[in-house]
């Protein structure tokens, strides 16, 4: 069963230009001029219900407003969307019961209550009856293990654990689709494996449909088979995430910041330089090889060193720049 | 529209999140006395120079007294910060949570501005009965039907603040950042709500306009039905009045709601 279809989804906003300066400013009062964005532009894919699909682009490629507009939000410019067969647009309650947009940056939370007195709220919102929603919380409250949290008031727990209660919020009422815009953006570790787990879960258990953004690779290669590249707007793949990073999840990069300049050959011999800036290099490394190549920088001038997951916008760049990327409409 | 258990709901949370501050809310209030001290030795001041002053301005020395001692404790009451609130919520997309949600964004900020008046109130009830008594030497001590009557209209007048600020805070979904627009506005309101001074004090033009226009209903109104200075007749028409401006305030708030939410659609949070 199809659970979501776009054809030919479009959005272009009109956003006022303003030119530096005080002068400027004063004009713009009188006559302010538009540029016209174009935040997505002819997009069409389709999802089957119990999918986990990861919407991935760079800052400003069309993720959120795509996710905007499937949520209801926003109007398309043209185009239509179907999501179990509504038009999230027009806003209709029961597609609203149907659905939850969980944002990472957002707080939807009582501030000065627990988390537990929210959740109440929401059973309340969503008509959710006594007995699915004490069995849905203390599942869901056992998953993400945060029996002890529920009396804490929001503003005591930290981003990881108000993160966890934000989704709980989001999944109580047993949504059918559910779009998550950077869940777990800003958590440390043991949090995002746990929120990981947590959507794997609720994707295989109750099959709920999942539309996922996220900065770190490592949640989309955990949790999505499907990926749907955008960039600036446009639908660049849609397919296999294993056909474009299947050889990203053993690498890793390391940034060294150094005190005065070196060949680039020596560079070379510890790893693949991806980047480099002056002073500034960064170096790809197989997973297996860190070990050795920290050991090789100590007999270099380092000033510093930093050792990171490969961000998307890099895999998306990489792709593309190695024409692994097919655009499939 | 919402159901009652969630309005009920909502209102009940309302309640324990003010409990939160319950403590500052009580201490703020206490301080009160030195303002109200002020204002005490001003207008003695003011009447005792001008052995006639009660004439000219309308008021007994106690009925002017007790009219700003009100106007402060209303403020209290009445005030809202609703404007300010979803104006944020505007710039900042925070407003994505209504739209996604069967939630109304109104009855959602309304019941919590109930709830919330409600719990400051209960808080306040002890504090305010303190002061009034311990200054009940320069303040007039009302009917129990004036004080039945200014307890009607101002709860007429929480509704119909909260209509009228949460419009201007619409406002937002036009001009967008709308702080200077707010602020300007808000400084008109308080000159003829009579939050800054009795509007008996003003041109009797301005009166006459201002009875027809829904500000003087927020203050000058219920304090005057307080201290005695409104007749049954003018109470009867007052409260008439304000009842229709609250009902059109809130079409005039739907309307610009669904507007707004129309262009917010259009153009992105």
């Amino acid at each position: 069963m199809t659970a979501i279809d776009v054809r030919n989804l479009t959005k272009h906003y009109k956003v006022p230009i303003k030119q530096p300066g005080l002068l400027a400013s004063v004009k713009s009062l009188f006559s302010q001029e538009y540029e016209e964005k174009h935040a997505v532009e002819q997009m069409s894919f389709q999802i089957e219900a119990g999918e986990i699909v990861g919407l991935l682009g760079s800052n400003g490629a069309g993720k959120t407003t795509m996710m905007k507009m499937l949520s209801g939000i926003l109007h398309p410019t043209s185009g239509t969307c179907s999501v179990l067969g509504y038009t999230p647009w027009e806003r209709k309650q029961e597609f609203q019961k149907s659905i939850a947009m969980i944002m990472g940056q957002k707080n939807s939370l009582w501030w000065d209550l627990p988390a537990a007195d929210s959740f109440l709220l929401n059973k309340e919102i969503y008509d959710i009856p006594d007995k699915d929603y004490h069995e849905t919380l203390n599942h869901m409250v056992e998953i993400l293990d945060v029996k002890r949290l529920l009396t804490t008031p929001v503003r005591n727990l930290s981003l990881g654990e108000r993160m966890k209660m934000e989704i709980i919020a989001g999944f109580l009422h047993q949504p059918k689709v559910v779009f998550l815009d950077e869940p777990t953006i800003g958590l440390d570790l043991t949090s995002q494996y746990a929120i990981r787990d947590f959507i794997r879960t609720m994707n295989s258990q109750r099959k709920v449909t999942i539309i996922l953004t996220s900065h770190y690779m490592a949640d989309i290669q955990e949790l999505c088979k499907r990926v749907i590249i955008v960039n600036k707007g446009t639908k660049l793949y849609d397919g296999q995430l294993s056909h474009v990073a299947e050889d990203f999840s053993d690498v890793k990069l390391i940034s060294i910041d150094l005190e005065r300049d070196v060949e680039d050959a020596v560079l070379a011999s510890i790893g693949e330089v991806v980047g480099r800036d002056v002073l500034k290099v960064t170096l790809q490394v197989p997973r297996n090889e860190i070990p050795q190549a920290i050991a090789k920088l100590g007999s270099l001038p380092v000033v510093d060193v930093n050792i990171s997951e490969i961000p998307i916008d890099r895999v998306i760049e990489r792709t593309l720049a190695e024409g692994k990327v097919r655009v499939n409409q | 529209m919402m159901g009652v258990s969630t309005i009920r709901r909502i209102f009940t949370t309302e309640l324990q999140q003010q409990a939160v501050r319950k403590v500052d809310v009580i201490i703020g209030f206490f301080f009160l006395w030195v303002p109200i001290l002020l204002h005490i030795f001003l207008w003695q001041a003011v009447y005792d120079i001008n052995g006639n002053a009660g004439s000219q301005l309308g008021y007994t020395l106690p009925q002017m007294i007790t009219y700003f001692v009100l106007t402060l404790m209303c403020q209290r009451l009445v005030g809202v910060q609703i404007h300010r609130l979803l104006n944020h919520q505007i710039i900042q997309g925070d407003l994505n949570r209504f739209m996604v949600q069967p939630l109304s964004h109104l009855g959602f900020h309304y019941t919590r501005n109930a709830a919330e008046k409600f719990s400051q109130f209960t808080y306040l009830l002890v504090p305010a009965a303190v002061l009034l008594l311990v200054f009940r030497e320069n303040i007039v001590t009302p009917t129990v039907v004036n004080a039945a009557l200014f307890a009607l209209a101002l709860l007429l007048s929480i509704a119909l603040n909260f209509l009228i600020y949460y419009a201007l805070g619409l406002l937002g979904f036009w001009f967008g950042r709308a702080n200077q627009i707010m602020m300007f506005a808000t400084a008109l309101i308080s000159l003829i709500d009579g939050s800054r001074f009795p509007l008996s004090l003003l041109p009797t033009v301005i009166q006459e306009v201002s009875w027809y226009l829904p500000f003087q209903y927020i203050f000058y109104f219920p304090i005057r039905i307080f201290i005695g200075a409104e007749t049954p007749e003018t109470i009867r028409n007052g409260l008439l009045i304000e009842t229709v401006w609250i009902v059109i305030f809130y079409v005039l708030v739907r309307i610009f709601w669904s507007r707004g939410l129309k262009r917010f659609g259009a153009f992105g949070g």
